[in-house]
């Protein structure tokens, strides 16, 4: 088996207004160095979406962004993700955090640019 | 980073039900959640294999599209939740679907001002954790 569990790693999951994470995605690579997570769409249900305030439905769509961080680099992510993407705000989403039992390195290697 | 105010609530004691079930049907189980205290769920479309394609000719009664429910709860009703979607998806039927809860470390989101000044005046025991940090 050629898994790596050296490290132990949490998975932080966030699940946005669809759109959000377009700007969120470079600034993870920017300013966190993260360059590997992965993004699925849904559609959310809930009691107070926007459109349900409208009178107008029930359904959102949303984007959902999952992150592998290791475990010490966890609270800074997660903080992150919370202002950056405003979770914070009314309607902004939700993020959860998951302990893992073992996974793969969730990481590009370096690549020099090429000229 | 902005110099927005910082204030994040952190929610320990959550769990996460995650729901398989025929394409259609989560609406419907989503509703039943909902029921009996589910705030929301995000859902969306995959496809499975399994029990359909061990049925032969009775198979295909079994839709193979399917949908995936997530719904975040806390820890306290995660039962009552489960229970209500395993009746509203008929779980105990073979090829209806698959559902689990899996511990949640800790989740955050908005929370109204008003909700935070209730449980921290009122329950000391709350599942709220008040973190305030600088701007």
């Amino acid at each position: 088996m050629s898994y790596h569990t050296t490290r132990p790693h949490k998975i932080i999951t966030a699940i946005l207004p669809k759109g959000r994470e377009s700007d969120l995605l470079p600034r993870l690579v920017d300013e966190l160095g993260i360059n590997s997570f992965n993004v699925g769409f849904a559609r959310g249900v809930g009691r107070i979406t926007p459109l349900r305030h409208r009178g107008v439905g029930e359904t959102t769509e949303k984007a959902i962004l999952t992150v592998l961080v290791e475990e010490e680099r966890a609270q800074e992510v997660f903080e992150f993700i919370f202002y950056e993407a405003d979770i914070n705000q009314p309607h902004g989403g939700l993020m959860y955090q998951h302990p893992l039992l073992a996974n793969t390195v969730f990481k590009v290697p370096d690549i020099e640019d090429e000229l | 980073m902005s110099n927005k105010k910082r204030e994040m609530v952190v929610l320990t004691d959550v769990s996460l039900i995650t729901a398989i079930v025929q394409r259609g049907k989560a609406d419907e189980i989503v509703k039943a959640a909902q029921e009996v205290g589910a705030q929301g769920a995000s859902i969306h479309y995959s496809h499975g294999r399994g029990v359909r394609e061990r049925l032969g000719v009775l198979g295909l009664v079994v839709e193979a599209e399917k949908e995936t429910i997530q719904i975040i709860v806390s820890s306290d009703q995660a039962n009552r939740v489960f229970e209500s979607i395993y009746r509203a998806g008929d779980f105990d039927t073979p090829g209806m679907g698959i559902m689990w809860v899996t511990p949640v470390e800790k989740a955050a989101t908005f929370i109204p001002e008003d909700i935070l000044e209730k449980f921290g005046r009122e329950d000391r025991r709350n599942p709220f954790d008040v973190r305030p940090t600088d701007a």
